[in-house]
């Protein structure tokens, strides 16, 4: 899903991400559903917060099996062998993380509302889904909460103003539909590099002012470490430094 | 197919490197029955020689690294490919006691080169393993490195002379400090340059590299020539004072970082 916002043009990084997938699987069918394509429409006009339209994506794939990727992501090899492993399933959200040495991730600094409420450990920026009913129960369920977030935070554990971020909003949806309905936690090959500040020690969340990054044609290396998990840069301007 | 190992030793001021590579070849040859070849330069070479090394290559030693503790002639450990006469050759370093035939079993791995990439440190379990830096990855070794002569083993030590030669340019890409030279560091970033910035794990001996480190003396139990009995006296430091631990250790290989200890161990 790519919605521009003022400040960030998400359909320029959906791009570069859709022609880093294309550079590794060429074959692999594509959608970038932008704003005019929610079939709900934009439930939030008026806002640079966009993630109230997530639920919309399961109906706006035209796919039977999906992966749903953020936008601000580097695909650097084939991962074709993901379906092998998740086309039985009907859901299945990410639940690894990478530091970018390849190495999986247990920094929790960004999980605490997760942790206090005892809750699924997922990552949304990486859903697998299939056009089933749990899937669609599934993403019924995210649109709820979404929309009764003030409800919902009557019974967390969390600060009054914590907004419904899609993270929290699909740790909830896995943990009402059943972690073992929703994640595959031993599946850790589908794991994203995440390129936050604390999971990668760097002293700002801005990594390009402390790593030395190479954007080569076949590849990204991070402190001459190459990237081989799909790659969350998150600092979005990272996109026009990409070769693809 | 030959084999066999390759120490490489130039006295220093402070150190007689020459004396240790004895003690450690004759140790070489009683547990691992491997001949032994020395990479020396004459000065370091004595008049008279007590011990027949296999063979001696006369070499130039390259002065140019300091340490803290004086002038350390580690460079050039590069040339150990084009000095090993062996098919097959375990390099280490001086200061490695050999007690046991371990090392024989490096031969048998799949893999064409590898060394160390995890330490354990006597008396002192769970001491974090060494990176180059917190933005970089874990340090390989180069105490133990077993090599064959093949293209790939070649290019390692190619590469190995290439980030020698511009250490300071690596120093800056990992955030390490340059000043001295460092061969544990220069063969990291040499074979993950030549394996694509990767460590393959093949390229890993499957052991922990045994340490005497810090605080850390070991005296010989006995006073024979191939005596494998150890103890190991740790001063662990608390609250100002010291409280000294024991442990007796037999028929294990380790490296002792201390070259006093070494030079005390080996003495007559």
């Amino acid at each position: 899903m790519a919605q521009d916002t003022d400040s960030t043009s998400y359909t320029n990084c959906a791009d570069v991400l859709r022609k880093s997938i294309l550079r590794v699987m060429p074959d692999a069918n594509i959608t970038i559903i932008t704003t005019d394509m929610l079939p709900y429409g934009d439930l939030a006009t008026d806002s640079n917060w966009k993630l109230i339209n997530d639920w919309q994506v399961y109906e706006a794939s035209p796919y039977d099996y999906t992966i749903k990727l953020e936008a601000d992501m580097y695909i650097p090899r084939n991962i074709d062998h993901w379906w092998d492993v998740l086309k039985d399933r009907d859901v299945v959200v990410s639940s690894t993380i990478r530091n970018f040495k390849q190495e999986i991730s247990d920094i929790r600094f960004y999980r605490r509302f997760i942790d206090d409420n005892k809750l699924p450990d997922v990552y949304n920026a990486m859903t697998y889904f299939k056009k089933s009913e749990v899937a669609t129960q599934f993403f019924m369920l995210v649109k709820e909460i979404f929309t009764n977030w003030e409800e919902y935070k009557k019974i967390l554990k969390c600060n009054p103003q914590e907004l419904a971020t899609t993270d929290w909003v699909y740790s909830i949806a896995c943990h009402i539909m059943g972690v073992e309905n929703t994640t595959l936690p031993s599946f850790t090959e589908m794991s994203m590099v995440h390129m936050k500040q604390y999971i990668n020690g760097t002293p700002t969340e801005n990594w390009t002012d402390t790593f030395i990054y190479e954007c080569l044609p076949d590849q990204i290396r991070v402190q001459t470490v190459p990237q081989q998990y799909p790659f969350h840069y998150h600092v979005k301007n990272f996109c026009d430094k990409i070769v693809v | 197919m030959s084999r066999g190992a390759l120490l490489f030793a130039f006295n220093s001021p402070k150190y007689n490197y020459y004396e240790m590579a004895v003690v450690t070849a004759k140790r070489i040859n009683h547990f691992l029955g491997l001949p032994v070849t020395l990479v020396t330069d004459s000065e370091s070479l004595p008049v008279k020689q007590s011990y027949q090394f296999d063979n001696i290559v006369i070499a130039t030693a390259d002065k140019t690294n300091k340490r803290d503790w004086g002038v350390w002639y580690n460079k050039g450990r590069y040339r150990a490919y084009q000095f090993s006469p062996y098919d097959e050759t375990i390099l280490l370093d001086t200061d490695y006691m050999v007690n046991s035939d371990k090392l024989l079993k490096i031969f048998d791995l799949p893999t064409d080169f590898c060394c160390h990439d995890n330490t354990s440190f006597l008396m002192h379990p769970g001491a974090a393993q060494e990176m180059l830096s917190v933005y970089s990855f874990n340090t390989l070794w180069a105490t133990v490195v077993m090599f064959k002569k093949t293209k790939r083993a070649e290019q390692i030590f190619n590469c190995l002379e290439m980030v020698q030669n511009n250490f300071e340019h690596y120093a800056n890409i990992h955030g390490f400090i340059s000043a001295t030279f460092r061969n544990d560091y220069g063969l990291t970033l040499a074979t993950r340059i030549v394996n694509g910035h990767t460590t393959p794990i093949e390229d890993v001996i499957p052991w922990n590299l045994l340490h005497v480190g810090k605080n850390t003396s070991v005296y010989r139990n006995n006073n024979d020539e191939y005596n494998t009995e150890y103890t190991v006296m740790f001063d662990n430091w608390q609250r100002g004072k010291i409280r000294k631990e024991y442990i007796n250790i037999k028929d294990m290989d380790f490296h002792v970082m201390n070259k006093e200890n070494f030079m005390e161990l080996i003495s007559e």
